[in-house]
């Protein structure tokens, strides 16, 4: 059936939209399913939290929008990442590597050797 | 603005529904490409999106400044449901307004009277000083001394600036006839101290405290316009009490001085006499502090100088240890209002308990909303919207309607102010409404209509969605029952407390009118006159104008008797003066007592029916050149000789050393009367009279018994007998009695409109409870109905379950009462021993109406047709 699903922790949400704006103009739609296809199904967005975001990123300056054609020929509003949005990507990023690797380590640990 | 604001809001809507809705076709798309049907596709993409309403606010909430558009959307919303319920919501407004108003008018005169400083720059450092001798009977009166402005002045570090002033009532004209008008004599230091300027001209200057250079005046605006016309004032002449004054100056509009009545100011002139005169107590004392200094600092510096004064006065020091001499230091503006402020506490406290029976009132219809709205707010429950959503529309719903009322009720509050200013004389505010006044209207009314609200929705805590859909309303009323109930038994308690309240005051105003003063009321008239300077500055001069004053006025048809003296009874203020007995021996520790004073000729005694107990009243033979006597009240006599004839024994006035001491002989004894209010409130002490012609002045007054139609023609021959006079205060006693009383029964009356107020609020909630209990039930009546049970009995039910909640409600109203009862019998006069009987018939007048209230649901309740009510379901 499908795969396990994961909840988000807070605030990840945003940091995965930034990550998908990241390599250009992108409409909502498209993020979602990146965001799927990427995760293996493990990261399945509403739209319900998807589009509250987005339009928190944009009025918090971090993603510009604009409108135009989808690859269906359909006007769709697309999504970049502004000079403010790769700066929060790039800080927010490193902050959860360091922390996933961290928590990965404290996981890791061989369970006998606490005591 | 609006226009651009709306068009932007459109263009962002529509933007949002295209980019949602593109989503949703793409999705229904890719849905297909996997081969759903097209309404398999669409119902797929509902499920995973989730409730697109839910995320289109979502949306909105994230812009900026969505909180503003989203509350007027909501406003816009409670507006619709309001107006689909015109009934409901009319009775809401209707009921903040009417609470609004009363607190509204309360409030101001509260705000204005006790909160709001006066209007002199710097109003806070202001002080009264006020000598008190409490056990000579004198303890809360106002008077200070020239001599302490004196002394004080340059003694006292803590006070930088000292005035005296003293309410004088003259005649004042211009060129026509005189009217007596009420000024102020001050010392020079009076404007500066206040920080007050000159609106044109100039104020006065130190030298006009001389004598001499003194007759010199300032006008307020009101009195200058009335005199001069659009004429200049200033340098022109004015009369005051016959003499001819320059004024110099002119005050602002608006300015005024304690009470609105004071018109006109000359300056004080102290001869030498005055100035070393300490315990006099003619004048009163206002001081400014020193920057930084405090009234404490004030009260411990006069303290000390009036200990060194003593000391260098032994002759006075035992007497004035007696009747424990001190000298008060008060903040100026508590000490203008410290008469009015209970009374003021009490009404505000009154105009509070409306508002909180209003309160109640509209939690109970909304609590009754609640019941019919229960299934459209489980609808929207279930279709995403959160409890707070629910909780701030309905918080909304509420204070609407509320805020519309408050706006309402703080306008026709404010239209009754006009009203509040006379009452309150000597307040020395203005009573207007200022910003805390709309604050405390609007806060009110938000309250209450935010606590309407949220009682509302106290039925749909833990109401579990799914069964208020299924069951309509009835999911959670439980809770919600009885909160009504007892919101309806509070508002009876409530009511109950403002009806005993306006109940004794009421009772007490009836009390006082049925009061025998000890003095003839009936056809007895009085009128006051000033004789000016100007050709009465002699003793003599005004022994013979009272003397042909009331041989003028006896001969008036009509007119039975006739006699002069110094004042009517029921005057606010009177002379006292100390006085001794010749042989009486004070005990250790006692105190010499200052009853009040009254000079009258012959005929005024007689006139006002008070007969001699023992030997004679004053007589026509009581001339200056005959031997000098006294006529004293039964207070006097036990006093100074209990259980002995006073009849012939002498009584003295202290006199300065070196000055011949002058004895007076005791002639008669007349009972007590109630001089000053008829409640017997005033000088503790008792009554003497002396001869007018023994020691005349120029303030003098009339009575005389007589028919109405002779009054016009008393007053003619008054002034024509007391040329360049001015004749003031023509009264009935009837109306001098109403003016005395005009405070109580302006409590009376607002009580007794509070007090209606509550008793329709709580009529309105419990028939309102009745019917949703009718409503509620109809079902149940009908088949109560259809199995046999008589009309009767259906009918008999309702009104038990009302006749429960009045009864609870009046016993717990009946313990508040008793609570409150020592805050509220102090002002109350002779009501002990009617209370019980007052508040007996306030609860079954109370219970009356309020069992009228729920017989009318119940009646309905018996009259339901249980066919139709089977019918339904």
């Amino acid at each position: 059936m499908s795969p396990a699903k994961s909840d988000l922790p807070q605030g990840t949400l945003d940091l995965l939209i930034l990550k998908a704006v990241a390599f250009g103009p992108v409409h909502g739609y498209a993020i979602a399913q990146r965001l799927q296809q990427i995760s293996q199904d493990v990261v399945q967005v509403p739209g319900g939290s998807l589009y509250p975001a987005l339009h928190r990123l944009e009025n918090r300056k971090l993603i510009e929008a604009e409108w135009g054609q989808s690859d269906t020929g359909r006007e769709a509003k697309f999504y970049r990442l502004s000079v403010l949005g790769r700066q929060k990507l790039q800080e927010d990023a490193e902050s959860w590597q360091r922390l996933s690797a961290a928590v990965a380590l404290i996981l890791g640990m061989p369970e006998g050797e606490t005591r | 603005m609006k226009f651009w604001l709306g068009r932007r809001r459109e263009e962002t809507e529509t933007a949002l529904d295209k980019e949602l809705r593109f989503h949703l076709e793409e999705r229904a798309a890719a849905w297909r490409a996997e081969g759903l049907t097209e309404s398999e596709a669409r119902r797929r993409v509902r499920q995973e999106f989730g409730g697109l309403e839910q995320v289109r606010e979502e949306c909105r909430d994230v812009r900026p400044g969505e909180w503003l558009a989203r509350l007027a959307r909501e406003v816009r919303y409670a507006a619709r449901e309001a107006r689909k319920q015109p009934a409901a919501t009319a009775t809401v407004v209707l009921t903040v307004a009417i609470c609004i108003a009363v607190n509204t008018a309360v409030f101001a005169v509260v705000d204005s009277v006790l909160l709001r400083p006066l209007p002199y720059a710097g109003a806070d450092r202001l002080i009264a000083m006020i000598n008190q001798y409490p056990n000579a009977g004198i303890s809360d009166q106002d008077g200070s001394s020239a001599g302490d402005y004196v002394d004080r002045a340059g003694q006292m570090p803590a006070v930088a600036e000292h005035a005296l002033y003293r309410p004088i009532s003259l005649p004042v004209s211009r060129n026509e006839t005189p009217v007596q008008t009420d000024g102020l004599s001050v010392t020079p230091s009076f404007f500066p101290l206040l920080r007050v300027r000159a609106a044109g001209g100039r104020l006065f200057t130190t030298e006009e405290a001389e004598i001499g250079k003194h007759q010199v005046a300032v006008l307020t605006a009101g009195l200058r316009r009335e005199l001069f016309g659009d004429g200049e004032a200033v340098g022109q002449t004015v009369r005051i009490s016959g003499q001819t004054y320059t004024v110099v100056g002119v005050l602002a509009d608006g300015f005024r001085f304690v009470s609105p009545g004071i018109r006109f100011f000359v300056p004080i002139a102290l001869n030498e006499r005055d100035r070393r005169a300490r315990h006099a107590n003619n004048f009163r004392y206002i001081g400014r502090l020193r920057e930084g200094a405090t009234v404490e600092q004030a009260q411990a510096q006069v303290n000390a100088l009036n200990v060194r004064l003593e000391e260098e006065q032994p002759e006075l020091r035992e007497l004035l240890r007696n009747a424990a001499f001190r000298t008060d230091v008060k903040e100026w503006q508590s000490w203008l209002v410290h008469r009015t402020k209970t009374n003021l506490k009490l009404l505000w406290a009154g105009a509070m308990l409306v508002l909180l029976a209003g309160a109640v009132n509209l939690a109970g219809l909304s609590l009754a909303r609640a019941h019919t709205k229960g299934r459209e707010m489980a609808t929207r429950l279930a279709l995403g919207a959160t409890r707070r959503d629910l909780l701030r529309q309905s918080l909304l719903e509420g204070t609407a309607p509320a805020l519309l009322g408050g706006v309402l009720g703080m306008a026709a509050g404010a239209a009754l102010l006009p009203f509040a200013d006379g009452i309150l004389p000597l307040s020395g505010a203005d009573i207007r409404p200022g910003w805390l006044v709309t604050a405390y209207a609007l806060g009110g009314a938000l309250a209450a209509g935010a606590f309407a609200g949220f009682i509302g929705l106290a039925p749909l805590r833990g109401m579990a969605i799914a069964g208020t859909l299924r069951d309509g309303a009835r999911g959670g009323t439980q809770r919600g029952t009885a909160m009504r109930r007892a919101f309806v038994i509070a508002q009876v308690a409530v009511a109950f407390v403002l009806v005993a309240g306006a109940g004794l005051l009421t009772a007490s105003v009836q009390a006082l009118w049925q009061v025998n003063p000890g003095f003839r009321m009936d056809q007895v008239w009085t009128a006051s006159a000033y004789l000016p300077a100007a050709g009465y500055g002699s003793v003599d001069g005004q022994r013979a104008a009272l003397e042909r004053a009331t041989e003028a006025v006896r001969r008036v048809p009509g007119v039975t008797m006739a006699g002069g003296g110094s004042e009517p009874p029921y005057q606010k203020n009177y002379d006292d003066g100390v006085v001794m007995a010749e042989g009486y021996t004070m005990r250790p520790g006692e105190s010499v007592i200052s009853p009040v004073q009254l000079r009258v000729g012959p005929g005024y005694l007689e006139t006002l029916g008070v007969a001699p107990l023992l030997g004679r009243l004053i007589e026509a033979r009581d001339r200056r050149e005959s031997e000098r006597v006294i006529v004293i009240d039964e207070k006097l006599a036990r006093r100074f000789w209990p259980g002995e004839n006073p009849l012939g024994r002498r009584m003295y006035f202290p006199n300065s050393p070196g000055e011949e001491r002058v004895w007076m002989t005791v002639v008669g004894v007349v009972r007590s009367i109630r001089l000053q209010d008829p409640s017997g409130e005033g000088n503790p002490n008792g009554v003497y009279y002396v001869p007018w012609d023994q020691s005349p002045r120029r303030g003098m007054s009339l009575v005389w018994r007589g028919r109405e139609d002779s009054v016009a023609a008393v007053r003619r021959t008054l002034e024509q007998a007391l040329p360049g006079s001015a004749v003031f205060h023509v009264y009935s006693m009837t109306e001098r009695q109403q003016l005395t009383m005009v405070p109580r029964e302006m409590a009376q009356h607002l009580t007794l409109g509070f007090a209606g107020v509550a008793v329709l609020l709580s009529t309105i909630g419990l028939h309102g409870f009745l019917a949703f209990l009718v409503a509620q039930r109809r079902r149940e009546i009908g088949i109560r109905l259809a199995i046999g049970c008589q009309p009767g009995g259906i009918y008999r039910l309702f009104i038990q379950d009302g006749a429960v909640l009045v009864g609870i409600g009046l016993l717990l109203g009946m313990g508040a009462a008793a609570g409150l009862r020592q805050w509220v019998t102090a002002s109350l006069y002779g009501t002990g021993a009617t209370e019980p009987a007052v508040l007996a018939g306030g609860a079954v007048l109370l219970a009356f109406v309020s069992l009228a209230a729920v017989s009318v649901p119940a009646w309905r309740a018996a009259r339901i047709d249980p066919a139709a009510v089977l019918g339904d379901s």
